[in-house]
């Protein structure tokens, strides 16, 4: 299979980046780090309730950051480089179509950003579930869904790399999605709200911050989201913009719907970079 | 594999490459005009030309790398455009301006192309053929350029195809790696595979070669064998005279003596070569010159070669046959 050849390439490729290790370790000393202050700070005897509102509170903060700065970092120019350097003409020459070079990017691309993760989690995790009573099931839908959040940015990261002409490109391409991913709901509201007007609900389940919030909160256990409501921590659950939505409501905007928002956000780039990368002359 | 030959060897004349008309422009640049080839399985042929003359665009129009702009290109009767994937499973491809995967050592390099085009060859096999056996585990980020062309050649072995398509296979080869391809070629030539080497030098091309195209500016202005190729040398030998006063008019003069073939000017004025054909006299040229008025400093002969040949049909000196 041609995706798998392509993926398994490009996965011995980058996860060869000392660039890319560099991160995992900075990831893991942030993550670690954070999980021995609440350790530290002995949270873990008013509950492990309570030690899940700080732990998925403040790794949350941490995640929505860092994965998608990592993930852009990891996808970006994965395709624009083989065509900077002419491997892709080593690729191309094998038996492989251009949308099968796409898809084994994405494949190879993602198994590194969930070795990133992974790794980057370890050390974070191990201490929580030795030292705390926080919930395993709790903190694996947590690595669950930062992975399926990483997915995102390199459905994007890749999508939009099959639309570079030049590294160069890739570069600034990777730094305006990664502001304009985030500021793009508050830009609009501010100048909607000028006129008095919002973005509809549905608009703002695109965002990144609701997004991991809706995925986190629909697959967890107990069913809260990060930071979630609690009678010491009110202020906090408050901020971190928990969301539940009434089963009442229109299907899109039940909590399910994020996973289609989801595979829209990786469907969507990924499919226009192709249009455009399978017409080009290399 | 075997019973592919056996069925080669009952159809001959199946056609391995075919270019109807082929067209590439870059805007206003014509990079190939309406190229017309055929190749037959089996043959090595030789695709010859400055660089800039389109070797590269024909060759990456085969690869689907890039649309032509008119024409059709097919390959095993293929279409190149819509049955790429279908093609390349039994084509090996030394392309022009590869990079090798700097992170990827060599065997992973080869063991690359056996998943993608899922054969069972053995990577150490192949590299020891090419003659990079030693250095399977390096990182190729370290190869040498030499060592990059056997590596990817190494890879274009990569389940015995039925065609080889090697883009300038020994730029960066010193001569004695230069002859180690030429002998792959001609191994794997002896086994049936078809093999479509381009060259900007003659020399590579003219050993192993059964016939030999020439590209010019996009189009093809010589597609013969060798044999026919040298025929056409004009008499084998050619007459250089060094002087002054060599006007258009003297040289109009000169084509004009019985046998003289051709009339080339190496430098403006002061230096001009006469292509002479069997029985031409080189004293009747010589006292043309001095007849009419210009200066005869010195003169010399050479015997005229294919790379004159080539040098006249890829070059704007003057040839007049």
């Amino acid at each position: 299979m041609s995706w798998q050849a392509i993926g398994k390439k490009d996965f011995q490729d980058s996860v060869r980046s000392k660039v890319l290790w560099g991160i995992i370790v900075l990831f893991a000393l942030l993550i670690g780090g954070i999980a021995y202050l609440i350790v530290d700070s002995g949270i873990n005897e008013q509950g492990s309730e309570v030690v899940e509102v700080f732990v998925t509170g403040a790794f949350g903060f941490v995640v929505l950051f860092f994965v998608p700065i990592t993930g852009l970092f990891i996808s970006i120019k994965s395709v624009v480089r083989e065509r900077d350097s002419g491997t892709i003409n080593l690729l191309l020459s094998l038996p492989h179509t251009r949308g099968e070079m796409i898809v084994g990017k994405f494949l190879g691309r993602t198994a590194v950003m969930t070795v990133t993760i992974l790794v980057g989690f370890l050390p974070a995790v191990a201490l929580l579930l030795i030292q705390t009573s926080l919930s395993p099931a709790v903190l694996l839908t947590f690595l669950a869904v930062t992975v399926l959040f990483g997915l995102m940015f390199v459905g994007i990261g890749v999508g939009f790399s099959a639309l570079f002409n030049s590294e160069t490109q890739g570069t600034v391409g990777g730094i305006v999605i990664f502001f304009g991913l985030y500021l793009w709901s508050p830009i609009t509201n501010l100048v909607l709200g000028l006129a008095d007007l919002e973005l509809p609900q549905f608009a703002n389940r695109f965002g990144l911050i609701q997004m991991f919030q809706d995925m986190f909160g629909s697959l967890s256990p107990t069913g809260r989201g990060l930071g979630a409501p609690s009678s010491t921590t009110q202020s906090f659950s408050q901020s971190a913009g928990a969301i539940v939505y009434p089963d009442s409501v229109a299907f899109y905007m039940q909590n399910w719907f994020v996973f289609i928002i989801l595979a829209v956000w990786i469907i969507v780039p990924l499919a226009i970079g192709y249009a455009r990368f399978s017409r080009i002359d290399l | 594999m075997q019973t592919y030959m056996y069925l080669s060897e009952e159809s001959p004349h199946m056609t391995a490459i075919e270019l109807d008309g082929v067209t590439k422009r870059y805007g206003s640049l014509v990079a190939v005009d309406n190229l017309d080839l055929q190749i037959e399985e089996g043959e090595v042929f030789g695709f010859l030309g400055p660089n800039g003359a389109g070797k590269s665009t024909t060759i990456n129009i085969l690869l689907d790398f890039v649309k032509p702009t008119a024409g059709r290109a097919s390959v095993f009767d293929m279409d190149c455009q819509n049955q790429g994937k279908e093609l390349r499973n039994r084509i090996g491809v030394l392309p022009e301006g590869y990079d090798v995967y700097d992170r990827l050592t060599g065997r992973q390099h080869i063991e690359f192309a056996i998943e993608s085009k899922n054969t069972t060859d053995d990577p150490q096999a192949l590299l020891e053929r090419v003659g990079i056996a030693d250095a399977g585990d390096r990182k190729a980020s370290g190869y040498s350029k030499g060592m990059a062309q056997r590596l990817i050649l190494a890879m274009a072995l990569v389940g015995d195809p039925d065609l080889l398509i090697l883009d300038e296979p020994t730029t960066g080869l010193d001569p004695n790696g230069a002859r180690e391809i030429r002998e792959i070629i001609r191994e794997v030539n002896s086994r049936g595979t078809t093999v479509f080497f381009s060259s900007h030098i003659l020399s590579q091309v003219e050993a192993v070669c059964d016939r030999v195209g020439i590209l010019r500016d996009g189009r093809m202005v010589a597609d013969d064998s060798i044999e026919n190729l040298r025929s056409n040398i004009p008499g084998g030998e050619s007459l250089v005279v060094e002087g002054s006063g060599f006007s258009p008019d003297i040289l109009d003069a000169i084509r004009a003596i019985d046998n003289v073939e051709s009339v080339t000017v190496r430098t403006e004025g002061e230096m001009i070569g006469v292509g002479l054909a069997k029985g031409a006299s080189k004293t009747a040229v010589l006292s043309e010159i001095e007849e009419s008025g210009a200066v005869v400093d010195d003169f010399s002969t050479e015997e005229a070669s294919l790379e004159d040949l080539f040098a006249a049909y890829t070059t704007d000196q003057e040839v007049t046959a």
